[in-house]
């Protein structure tokens, strides 16, 4: 059965299948834009139930993680706007929580304390990203998303996509050299 | 080596990662990179910078999932139970409507008989049929309407 027309049946087992295939990403993303993994943990289950009331929408020709990614990102900025003029950026304050959190890898403990020392860096350095330059930054070189697809979820021209990847990446070199990861 | 070439060779790196750049461009920030080692050192903090991007690692945590996935499954069990609430109020909608189309003209003319015996005029009978035609259907249906964006704004 094809996604879309699986995704029209509302069929709970294709969403398990679904959130089996793209939890990382998704989870990951979220994290990329709100800065903090209990409200990421939050949107992340309100978008899996809006791929399901929505899923008539879908068409075939999309690939779904755009899809999925602008269901997610419309969710975050409706909880910011709910939280009475919060921005997309206040939402991510790292006073309001953990920020990012590394992952355990599942190699030696050795392994699992460089990994953990190397990626609570990294979130360190990416918390201090502004959450719009962070999250073109994770959607070009972890999701390695064209640009194309990128305006698509972020409802932006190209030129907008571009120079926040230019002076994302600046300001990520910029906190590399700083922090010496 | 002047200022330009630097700025050129700065912009040029970022340009690499980002959008792409033409081939002459690449044989030149690579004689540049070759020959300059403020640049390169430049070109491998921007590498460095990538690849610790690349490497970040965060996951979903199982219960995380384990949630959204019973979310789901409560939620599409709803809409299940939904649909088969349904299906008796569609079958009556059409029976309703089969109904009315087939007694029309009988309507029409006992609301015809009613005028002469009241000895009201002619368009105040063709009035009073069409008020018993749409009023009820059109106050169902701005209940439904009502209902539907009230429930619109509740999930969004």
């Amino acid at each position: 059965m094809k996604l879309a027309q699986a995704l029209r049946s509302g069929d709970p087992d294709v969403l398990d299948t679904l959130i089996e295939k793209y939890q990382h990403r998704l989870m990951r993303y979220l994290i990329s834009i709100t800065g903090n993994r209990a409200t990421a943990e939050d949107v992340f289950q309100e978008t899996w139930l809006h791929v399901l009331e929505r899923g008539h929408q879908y068409r075939e020709q999309w690939k779904f993680e755009v899809w999925l990614f602008s269901i997610a990102r419309h969710l975050v900025i409706d909880l910011s706007r709910r939280k009475k003029g919060d921005s997309l950026d206040a939402l991510m304050n790292p006073d309001e929580g953990a920020g990012f959190e590394p992952t355990a890898s599942t190699s030696s403990p050795f392994d699992d304390v460089l990994a953990m020392e190397e990626s609570t860096r990294m979130a360190q350095v990416l918390s201090q990203i502004p959450a719009g330059y962070r999250e073109v930054l994770m959607l070009r070189f972890q999701e390695d998303l064209a640009l194309e697809e990128m305006a698509n979820i972020i409802k932006a021209p190209l030129s907008t996509v571009k120079s926040r990847l230019y002076r994302g990446l600046d300001a990520l070199r910029q906190q590399i050299e700083g922090s010496k990861i | 080596m002047n200022i330009e070439n630097h700025e050129r060779a700065r912009k040029l790196l970022a340009a690499r990662r980002i959008e792409g750049i033409s081939p002459i461009e690449e044989t030149w920030l690579d004689d540049h990179l070759a020959q300059c080692d403020d640049c390169s050192k430049e070109a491998d903090t921007l590498a460095l910078a990538i690849n610790s991007l690349r490497a970040f690692s965060v996951t979903a945590r199982p219960e995380a999932v384990r949630r959204a996935s019973a979310a789901i499954r409560m939620r599409a069990e709803q809409r299940q139970h939904e649909r088969q609430r349904a299906i008796p109020i569609w079958i009556a909608a059409a029976m309703s409507g089969a109904l009315a189309i087939f007694t029309t003209p009988y309507t029409w003319a006992v609301f015809a008989w009613l005028g002469r015996m009241l000895q009201v005029s002619d368009i105040a009978w063709q009035l009073g049929f069409l008020m018993w035609w749409f009023l009820p259907a059109s106050v169902v249906a701005a209940v439904a309407a009502r209902q539907k964006i009230v429930s619109n704004r509740e999930s969004l």
